[in-house]
């Protein structure tokens, strides 16, 4: 459940929070972008990526975004962690030069352990920017912002509208479903099913008693809800207007411009393939 | 002009299971009719039948006088607004405005009469405090008024409630009800069929339909469709406590015929008591 309210949107009125969700999104695009351009050595990289990190932490402030969950996407990683640590250790293809350490003839390099780290570094800062467009953008306004994007495919029949508004029907009854979970565990409880103890095979029965329940009822309200929608006019294809505004102000602008701007500099001492400490008259780093 | 006519209507969801045979009856302009049945009688089935929600298998159906027929449903649809009965299932908006304006999205209503209505039509149900709640902040019988404001906002000419008020508390249940007869009184011309359970909301309908099992059993005004106690009796229908009263009076021998409410009633007892 945890790993569930990672990046849920928290309600606050920061100034990140009232962007346009279509800026956000492209602007997502654009960071990710940039953190993940291959930079001169690993210095640069950190350097750099510290840089990045650094101001987005301090925008994460301004916009009310935890930092306690973004560290405890750590947690959820450490998996991914470990696993990497041992093959680029195992592995050692990107350099051999500085040993850190030996265990009897096999030899733990530094750049292995770089390699590793610089990965983590950037997966990390990766859910640094999804959290912070996940937790200051409402799902809705999310969806809003992905079906502007997908409508020039409208051209080609693709259902952009139609996507949006089951996501958007999903995201709407998801608090509604779990409530009828609980009052369907509630009610099967009663009658003697144990959700807690027990066998596997106990368990499993007791989660079809769940499910079976749980599936009929959604079933019906579906239908219930497509008659709702039916009387109500709702017809997909038909010219419809819009209630929710999607509005893009001087402040976008700026942002957007800010984070192009960040990207196309990483972008030209990627290319460029500079090394940012020789720039200081600092050699020879690695 | 009738604004809804069923003409020998059946209807089924499965082949051979006739829901609905032989409905016919007629609905004019402004009044207020109450439907009323057992669980399982078709009421429901009548009120999706009336939007085209449903096709009759047989038989028409005619909205302000037009056949309805799958190519005009979408137009003639335009006529009606229903409520239904699960609060949770007919709120499609993320929150009390966006479900508010979804009917009106559908119209392809420009925004800034989008905005107008919306805020109108909140306030007339007093929900105007609730604009930007979601659906699981509101009570069951608050999102039944954004459900009854939705459908307003459309400027339906009919206005179907499928026992809308079923599940509600009896506060719940009376708000609803207030909202339905101030708006009658607002706009005379809006027809309202009010499908129930709850016996005391039909005693101020022009009209009651009884159904049973799927047919027209009883069918006029409230005075003499609850003069039948007995029959309504036999198929599961209760009686209102001041027809229940008036009843049991002329049953022993006073003449209370000329008495149309329970106070007048009250009073003519005491009296008699005197
Ligand atoms: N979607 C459906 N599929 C199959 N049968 C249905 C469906 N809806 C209702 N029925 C059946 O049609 C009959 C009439 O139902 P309905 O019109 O909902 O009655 P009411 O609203 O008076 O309780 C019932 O016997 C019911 O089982
Ligand atoms: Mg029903």
């Amino acid at each position: 459940m945890a790993s569930l309210t990672l990046g849920r949107y928290v309600p606050y009125s920061s100034f990140v929070h009232r962007l346009d969700p279509r800026q956000k999104i492209m602007s997502l695009i654009l960071l990710m972008v940039a953190i993940f351009m291959p930079l001169y050595n690993f210095s640069s990289t950190f350097f750099v990526m510290g840089i990045l990190f650094i101001l987005l932490l301090i925008l994460m402030a301004f916009s009310h975004v935890s930092l306690l969950s973004l560290l405890k996407s750590l947690r959820a990683m450490w998996f991914l962690i470990l696993f990497l640590m041992l093959i680029n250790v195992l592995v050692p293809i990107y350099g051999t030069e500085h040993i850190a350490f030996s265990i009897g003839n096999f030899h733990v390099y530094w750049e292995s352990i770089l390699q590793s780290l610089k990965i983590i570094f950037r997966l990390f800062m990766m859910i640094q920017v999804t959290m912070m467009l996940t937790a200051t953008t409402k799902p809705l306004d999310l969806t809003y912002g992905l079906e502007w994007y997908m409508s020039p495919l409208k051209i080609i029949r693709f259902p952009a509208h139609e996507i949006a508004m089951v996501i958007s029907i999903a995201l709407r009854f998801i608090p509604t479903l779990l409530d009828e979970a609980n009052r369907i565990m509630k009610a099967q409880a009663s009658r003697g099913v144990d959700f807690k103890h027990g066998s596997i095979k106990m368990k499993f029965k007791a989660v079809i008693a769940l499910i079976i329940p749980l599936f009929v009822s959604s079933f019906q309200r579906s239908e219930e809800l497509a008659n709702a929608m039916e009387a109500r006019n709702y017809d997909p294809r038909a010219k419809r207007s819009r209630y929710h505004l999607l509005r893009f102000h001087f402040l976008d602008l700026v942002s957007f411009l800010l984070c192009a701007g960040v990207m196309s500099f990483i972008i030209y001492l990627s290319v460029a393939n500079i090394d940012i400490f020789a720039q200081f008259g600092v050699y020879g780093t690695w | 002009m009738n604004v809804l006519r069923f003409e020998h209507v059946f209807a089924f969801y499965e082949e051979g299971k006739d829901v609905l045979r032989d409905v016919s009856f007629h609905v004019d302009e402004g009044e207020f009719i109450a439907i009323i049945g057992h669980n399982g009688s078709g009421k429901s089935t009548l009120a999706k039948l009336s939007a085209g929600l449903l096709s009759p298998s047989n038989g028409k159906i005619f909205i302000y006088d037009e056949l309805l027929t799958p190519k005009n449903v979408q137009l003639l649809r335009k006529h009606i607004g229903i409520v239904f009965q699960n609060p949770d299932n007919q709120f499609i908006g993320s929150s009390v405005e966006d479900d508010i304006a979804f009917g009106l999205e559908n119209q392809n209503i420009p925004r800034e009469e989008m905005v107008k209505r919306v805020k109108e039509f909140a306030t007339l149900t007093g929900m105007d405090d609730f604009l930007d709640k979601e659906p699981e902040h509101l009570s069951g019988g608050q999102k039944q008024r954004v459900a009854i404001a939705g459908v307003l906002a459309m400027n339906p000419d009919i206005l179907i409630l499928d026992e809308a008020t079923a599940m509600l508390d009896p506060k719940g249940r009376k708000e609803m009800m207030d909202i339905v007869l101030h708006m009658h009184e607002l706009n005379p011309k809006l027809t309202i069929i009010l499908i129930t359970h709850e016996i005391e909301e039909t005693l101020k309908a022009d009209r009651i339909i009884a159904l049973n099992d799927g047919k027209v059993f009883l069918e006029g005004k409230p005075k003499e469709i609850y003069a039948k106690e007995d029959t309504l009796r036999a198929i599961e229908l209760d009686v209102p406590f001041f027809y229940k009263m008036k009843n049991a009076l002329t049953s022993i021998g006073v003449d209370v015929s000329d008495i149309e409410d329970l106070k007048t009633l009250e009073e003519y007892l005491c009296q008699l008591n005197a």
